[in-house]
């Protein structure tokens, strides 16, 4: 069989940091002719980034690309579309005030023009038949997007990309926002580009959809290429092993399995309501980790929102243990309500700012004096007690937290509310895209605090780490608590899996 | 069942554009009962009030539609209208109106290259630019600080031309907006300019283009201007700013209404016209004259206090409605 | 081969080092140029005697002006209101000291305050955009001018003129600027105006009542329109409809001149408003002593402001340029 695959497109060499995140190192990775191949890997490996760089979203700090054996080195997007690589990406990428028929053929309108004048009856003709080629005949190409349910946008990416006729094909966690019928389209459109001998480059962090649909895959991990498997040597665990690395082993997470806490409640949520959210209750003890996870979309990470008092709940109430309600991140904040979102680089740190104003931002009331003032002093002495009791790698407290690599980075959000001296913590994947061991390093921090009394809830898409961490684990699924789980050393992944789909 | 539903399509787009015709005629109806001297023969006055606006409104639509500020508009047309004067007088009506479109496509790329070049806040280039503009269009006036044109030359920009005017530039416009690659990719960069960054467009161009197609059409609103009144006359210090900000809330309101509509054309015109009956009904009904800035600002300030709070609004009465529902089922 | 990327990126950070401490040092020398060209241009006149009271009286103005507005540009945000606020505060300043007597001059500080909290709960209350908010209430209040001085002006007591001196100037000069200075580098808010500035969303996820700053912000600009009215009328004796006029392009380049970023955010310093509002006032008054036409003036004008701002704005730090 190895004889007659076709090289079609090697990446050499791959390198690409953001400040001191290395996001890619060396990493390379071969396509062959009539493949699907899987990239794998956790938030923040290097998935993206590499598959965007060779679409030429952006441009890698060092490259070596070859398409059918020639240097592939396209300037932009539209010259990249021209060798025949286009990609759908993760994020919406439809024009609400475009028709569908504009929004498949942005940029390519010259096709249909004659001077300057866009001939739209024909676009529209095109469209048509550009959506009719993936199987989608529901869709009115006039229509503006912004009209479309998400779905039906997404498909229309698809159909998008797919009409361009690319030599490979990139699907970037599309299928995450795509229903039974998307995503029945999304394998036939993957299996038909297999079948006429080109090629496609599947990402996703689903391990069972990656088994499914790509004959190898490559796994990742903090942006490195940490193995590549044949169809035949498949298995979920081997997948899971490789993603997350050898390091996850027992002692890596709390290795108590207590699970007691204090009777005392620190939050109350009752009968909360939004979006997808439709009926969700639960207490926070003091002295409590409790862990909540569910697929990435079912609303756990609006949950974290609602608590600290950020969104407004449709039906329901935030309150502290002693009665006091939250309704906005203001009484959050004088309850002593910590939180820090999954978004770490752009909604729970200042990334232009210093990692000294940082820190203190949280804590102005506290060291302010009468008249409102802060002493230098003051803010030094917080800073440096944290910094240090945190070990943040750092030139100095005034060096801006963008270059600050990702760890760092959620060690200087972790500092904020430690020295703020929170008493509930309300965290959204608090270990996304950070390495092992700054993980490690905020394991123990949850433990000691746990051990202070402090009332804590992890929101996390990783099951092991709600596993490993939690005193208390609620799963969420169709808006409401489909499983609670006490803290249990026989506790296994597949047992709250079944509660999440 | 496809003819069916485009029948039923084509019946839709007809119900909502009457709809929109219904917004100006429904004002105009309501000043007419209330106030005793506004009535039909208001209208040709009406008319003939929100061509300028309108031509400006065109233009401005490109920028605004790509997220971008633009107060220098003011300034930018006198200078317009005074080098087309000033050709006016040697070449006659050629130099006129030819000497006011290409000014204003040249006034038009100065802005954009100044934008492209300094890559700095629309905001700040249009305020800048008004303050440079006023000074150029001041100095080329010379002595007395205003133009006049030529008595004969003056029909051009009057009734009935002036609506042939802005109906050559309602098609090009249309055309434009809705016709070409760039019309596109001005309205997704407005939507998302990030995404269309990554689809290879180049929004730096785009924009320049914006600037450029915007100077054309104020060329034309140069002319309208003019001849209004055969004379135009320079401002200084920011002085040109007011005449921003008809155009400015046409095209907001136009925004607005793309949500029922979606046609700029008919949409800025709606809006323009709707601005212009409620002027004129209020001074018909004996607003004094200073007080228009303040009822412009006002009517600026409700409009995008709507268009702001449409969600959070519709978002809270969902909630309400939710709770009362809950608090019910309990009870 | 890792490495050389890695010194690209160190070389990246060193010539970031040597910007910004560039973008520190420009303030400075642009004060220190535009003193030496007028100095010498003027013959002299500039820094001589007479004219330095005059240079004093307008940076009086200008840095008071500037000091205020430094509190709304941190934040990102702007006021084009700022001047018809003085403008409307003096003609209803003039008009009640002239029914009510003297004091009453001090309903400045209230008129201006109204409108500081309305701008401010517009803009953080009801989300409109900042600039759209204060263009319209520029508007709003220009036409209210209009009608109570209706074409006319309006002038306070004649003894009220007497409480005009350069050392009530100067006191309450060194007073505001150092009261400002702290709050603005040592208080809470002025710690809370740069981090909205600088992310709102991470403001408002740090606890921050975003609401509050930016209101608090507006009314500081609005009370300074009354106070700075205040001492408009009673060194003029009179207000009228071009009181004010063009204030808010005046205090916007004088904080540009200073090194303020027109995004706000951690880089905004106040000494932007001293330095700036100095380098302003020497521009304006320079001009002026070598009788530079006023078309060169305002072109002059023109130009400095988007110089100024093309040097000050982050690129890196916005996705993108609207």
């Amino acid at each position: 069989m190895s004889d007659e695959k076709k090289l079609l497109f090697q990446a050499k060499n791959m390198y690409k940091s953001f400040g001191p995140t290395k996001a890619l190192v060396d990493v390379s990775l071969d396509v062959y002719a009539g493949e699907v191949v899987g990239l794998i890997g956790e938030n923040g490996s290097g998935k993206s980034t590499l598959t965007t760089i060779i679409a030429r979203i952006q441009k890698g700090d060092q490259e070596e690309m070859y398409l059918e054996g020639q240097p592939y080195s396209p300037p932009d997007v539209i010259a990249a579309t021209a060798e025949g690589i286009c990609m759908v990406t993760q994020e919406q990428a439809t024009f609400e005030d475009l028709s569908v028929a504009a929004n498949i053929f942005i940029g390519e309108e010259k096709q249909f023009a004659t001077g300057p004048v866009v001939n739209n009856a024909q676009m529209k003709k095109a469209a048509k038949k550009a959506l009719e080629n993936i199987g989608v005949t529901h869709i009115n190409v006039s229509t503006l997007a912004g009209k479309l349910v998400f779905e039906d946008r997404k498909l229309v990416e698809i159909a998008r990309a797919v009409y361009a006729d690319p030599k490979i094909l990139i699907i970037d966690e599309t299928s995450t926002t795509l229903g039974k019928r998307g995503r029945d389209i999304l394998y036939s459109v993957i299996n038909s580009i297999r079948d006429s001998g080109r090629a496609v480059i599947f990402i996703s962090h689903d391990i069972d959809e990656i088994m499914e649909v790509c004959d190898r895959i490559s796994i990742l991990r903090d942006g490195h290429k940490v193995a590549e498997m044949e169809k035949k040597d498949f298995t979920s665990l081997g997948i899971k092993r490789q993603m997350v690395g050898r390091e996850i082993e027992d002692n890596f997470y709390r290795n108590d399995y207590d699970g007691s806490f204090s009777d005392e409640v620190a939050l109350r949520a009752r009968n909360l309501a939004l979006g997808c959210l439709r009926d969700i209750s639960f207490d926070l003890h003091k002295g409590e980790i409790l862990g909540v996870g569910g697929l990435a979309d079912c609303g756990m990470h609006d949950l974290g929102r609602i608590l600290f008092g950020l969104d407004k709940p449709d039906l329901g109430s935030v309150e502290t243990g002693y009665g006091k309600r939250i309704k906005k991140n203001t009484d959050a904040i004088k309850n002593d309500f910590a939180y820090i979102s999954k978004n770490r680089d752009q909604e729970a740190l200042f990334s232009v700012m210093s990692i000294r104003d940082n820190i203190c931002i949280a804590s102005l009331n506290k060291l302010a004096n009468g008249l409102g003032l802060i002493s230098n002093k003051k803010e030094k002495d917080l800073v440096n007690t944290w910094t240090n009791e945190l070990q943040i790698k750092m030139d100095n407290m005034n060096q801006f937290v963008m270059y600050l690599s990702g760890g760092n980075k959620q060690k200087v959000a972790v500092a904020k509310w430690l020295g703020f001296h929170a008493d509930v913590f309300i965290l959204d994947c608090p270990t996304r895209g950070i390495d092992v061991g700054v993980k490690a390093a905020i394991y123990q921090l949850l433990s000691e605090l746990k051990a202070q009394g402090k009332a804590i809830i992890m929101i996390s898409e990783e099951l092991p780490e709600v596993i490993g961490m939690s005193d208390r684990i609620l799963i969420i699924k169709d808006g409401l608590i489909s499983g609670e789980f006490p803290r249990n050393p026989d506790l296994k992944e597949s047992d709250l899996i079944n509660y999440m789909i | 069942m496809n003819t069916n539903s485009f029948g039923s399509k084509l019946a839709g787009g007809i119900k909502k554009f009457l709809w929109m015709a219904a917004i100006p005629v429904i004002l105009f109806v309501i000043f007419w009962v209330a106030t005793p001297g506004f009535g039909p023969n208001s209208i040709l006055v009406i008319l003939n009030q929100s061509m300028i606006p309108m031509a400006i409104g065109y233009g401005m639509c490109f920028l605004m539609k790509a997220g971008m500020m633009e107060l220098s508009a003011g300034a930018q047309i006198i200078l317009i209208g005074i080098v087309g004067v000033q050709f006016s007088k040697t070449f006659g009506m050629p130099g006129f109106i030819i000497g006011c479109i290409v000014t204003g496509v040249l006034t038009g790329l100065l802005k954009g290259a100044v934008f492209a070049l300094l890559r700095i806040p629309s905001m700040v280039i249009s305020l800048g630019m008004c303050l440079i503009l006023e000074v150029i269009g001041r100095w080329i006036a010379g002595g007395k600080g205003k133009m006049d044109l030529d008595k004969s030359l003056g029909f051009i920009g009057k009734v009935p031309y002036n609506f042939v005017i802005i109906a050559i530039l309602g098609i090009l416009f249309l055309l434009i907006f809705y016709n070409t690659a760039f019309g596109s990719h001005v309205r997704a960069i407005g939507n998302n300019e990030v995404v269309a960054k990554s689809l290879g467009i180049k929004p730096i161009k785009v924009k320049f283009l914006c600037y450029t197609v915007c100077g054309f059409f104020f060329g034309f609103a140069a002319i309208l201007q003019v001849c209004y009144s055969n004379t135009i006359a320079a401002k200084m210090s920011m002085g040109s700013l007011p005449m921003v900000f008809k155009p400015m809330m046409g095209v907001l309101i136009g925004i607005e209404l793309n949500r029922i509509y979606d046609n700029f054309l008919v949409n800025i015109l709606v809006g323009e016209l709707g601005m212009a009956i409620i002027f004129n009904g209020l001074m018909a009904a004996g607003l004094p004259t200073t007080i228009q800035d303040f009822v412009t600002g006002f009517f600026l300030l409700f409009v995008m206090l709507i268009s702001a709070n449409r969600e959070s609004a519709g978002d809270a009465i969902r909630r309400i409605k939710l709770r009362r529902q809950a608090a019910k089922q309990e009870g | 081969m890792n490495e050389t990327v890695k010194t690209a990126e160190e070389k990246r950070i060193s010539a970031n080092t040597v910007k910004s401490v560039a973008m520190k040092l420009y303030p400075f020398v642009a004060l220190f140029i535009i003193v030496v060209l007028f100095s010498v241009w003027s013959g002299g006149r500039l820094l001589a005697a007479r004219n330095l009271k005059t240079i004093l009286t307008e940076a009086f103005r200008m840095i008071l002006g500037a000091s205020a507005l430094a509190f709304v540009i941190s934040q990102g945000a702007i006021d084009l209101s700022y001047g018809s606020a003085i403008g409307l505060c003096a003609a209803i300043g003039a008009i009640s000291a002239k029914a009510f007597g003297p004091p009453a001059v001090f309903v400045t500080l209230l008129v201006g305050a109204v409108i500081g909290l309305v701008n401010g709960f517009v803009h953080a209350k009801l989300h409109v955009n900042a600039f759209i908010t204060t263009l319209s209430m520029s508007f709003m209040l220009g036409g209210l001018l209009d009608t109570i001085l209706g074409g006319g002006s309006a002038s306070v007591p004649y003894s009220m003129l007497n409480w005009d001196s350069t050392w009530l100037r100067l006191i309450t000069l060194i007073v505001v600027v150092a009261i400002g200075y702290i709050v603005f580098e040592y208080g809470k808010l002025g710690k809370r105006c740069r981090a909205v500035g600088s992310n709102e969303t991470a403001a408002r996820q740090s606890g921050i009542n975003i609401a509050n700053v930016k209101m608090t912000a507006y009314m500081i600009t609005g009370v300074m329109a009354g106070f700075l009215a205040f001492f408009s009328l009673i060194r003029t004796g009179t207000s009228t409809s071009g009181t004010g006029d063009g204030f808010e392009m005046d205090c916007m380049l004088s904080l540009f001149l200073g090194g303020m970023p027109i995004t706000g955010g951690t880089s905004a310093k106040f000494r932007a408003a001293i330095i700036g509002g100095l380098t302003m006032t020497v521009l304006t008054n320079g001009m002026n002593v070598v009788s530079l036409d006023v078309l060169v003036q305002q072109f002059v004008r023109g130009v400095i402001f988007l110089a100024a701002v093309a040097l000050t704005f982050n690129r890196k730090t916005v996705a993108f340029i609207k």
